[in-house]
């Protein structure tokens, strides 16, 4: 039977939140002696401009070698991705499936007031890590 | 079919009328082929700053390492025994040439 190695993914874009999923996932990758996917996803669409785009993928591919910098300060070994979609979620669920991904670890955001109303967040309500899974 | 449900808006795929706006993390939660882990974001510390801004920090600490090591101690402790040495040769001869003198006042 031959051995295969536990496939972790977390989707960073620079913000706290993304940095706090990247830190469960190092960590869970440590510990899982697991192989770690850093998924970086560049917003494309009606509203993006072209210029910015760039910006925000050259600011992505700084972010990218200074995750990969800090999976090899922990010896967890990674691979970077970067991506481009109006779909960030769709893009993210595609790499998932064609790399054979295990576990996808995403940082939630916190809704408060009338931003909740509005813009509604399941994994807000949870007091922890939470996860979920999918048989698909 | 599945491309068609990929092809859905947010706010469809997410299954929700409630909500205008879906957030990513949901449509991930609903829609990934493997499992899903929510992360929770602790609270602001100096470790959360813009990464960005780390890379630029380590960089510049590095650089900065670098200088200084280039710049201190090798140089000035290559003289210093560079110094003692020369002062130990001279000594020596120094007692090189004092030593027969001595022995030629003892014969005497």
């Amino acid at each position: 039977m031959a051995l295969t190695t536990i496939k972790y993914a977390v989707g960073v874009d620079g913000s706290v939140i993304g940095d706090g999923a990247f830190r469960v996932a190092l960590t869970e990758a440590k510990l899982h002696k697991a192989t770690l996917y850093l998924i970086a996803i560049v917003e494309t669409g009606l509203f993006a401009a072209s210029i910015e785009a760039t910006a925000v993928e050259k600011r992505y591919r700084q972010l990218l070698a200074w995750y990969v910098h800090r999976c090899n300060e922990f010896e967890v070994p990674s691979v970077p991705l970067l991506g481009s979609s109006p779909n960030i979620g769709s893009l993210l669920c595609s790499i998932c499936a064609e790399q054979g991904i295990d576990c996808l670890v995403v940082g939630r955001r916190g809704f408060h007031g009338i931003s909740r109303c509005v813009r509604r967040s399941e994994s807000y309500g949870d007091p922890c890590n939470s996860s979920s899974s999918s048989s698909r | 079919m599945q491309q068609q449900q990929q092809q859905q808006p947010l706010t469809q795929a997410s299954g929700d009328s409630s909500a205008l706006i879906g957030s990513v993390s949901d449509y991930v939660v609903k829609n990934a082929p493997c499992t899903v882990l929510v992360a929770k974001t602790e609270p602001l510390t100096d470790v959360q700053q813009d990464p960005i801004n780390r890379v630029v920090e380590l960089e510049e600490a590095e650089r900065q390492s670098r200088i200084a090591e280039a710049q201190s101690a090798p140089q000035h402790d290559d003289k210093r025994v560079v110094l003692e040495a020369e002062e130990a040769e001279r000594a020596r001869r120094i007692e090189g040439t004092r030593a027969p003198a001595r022995r030629a006042r003892r014969t005497r």
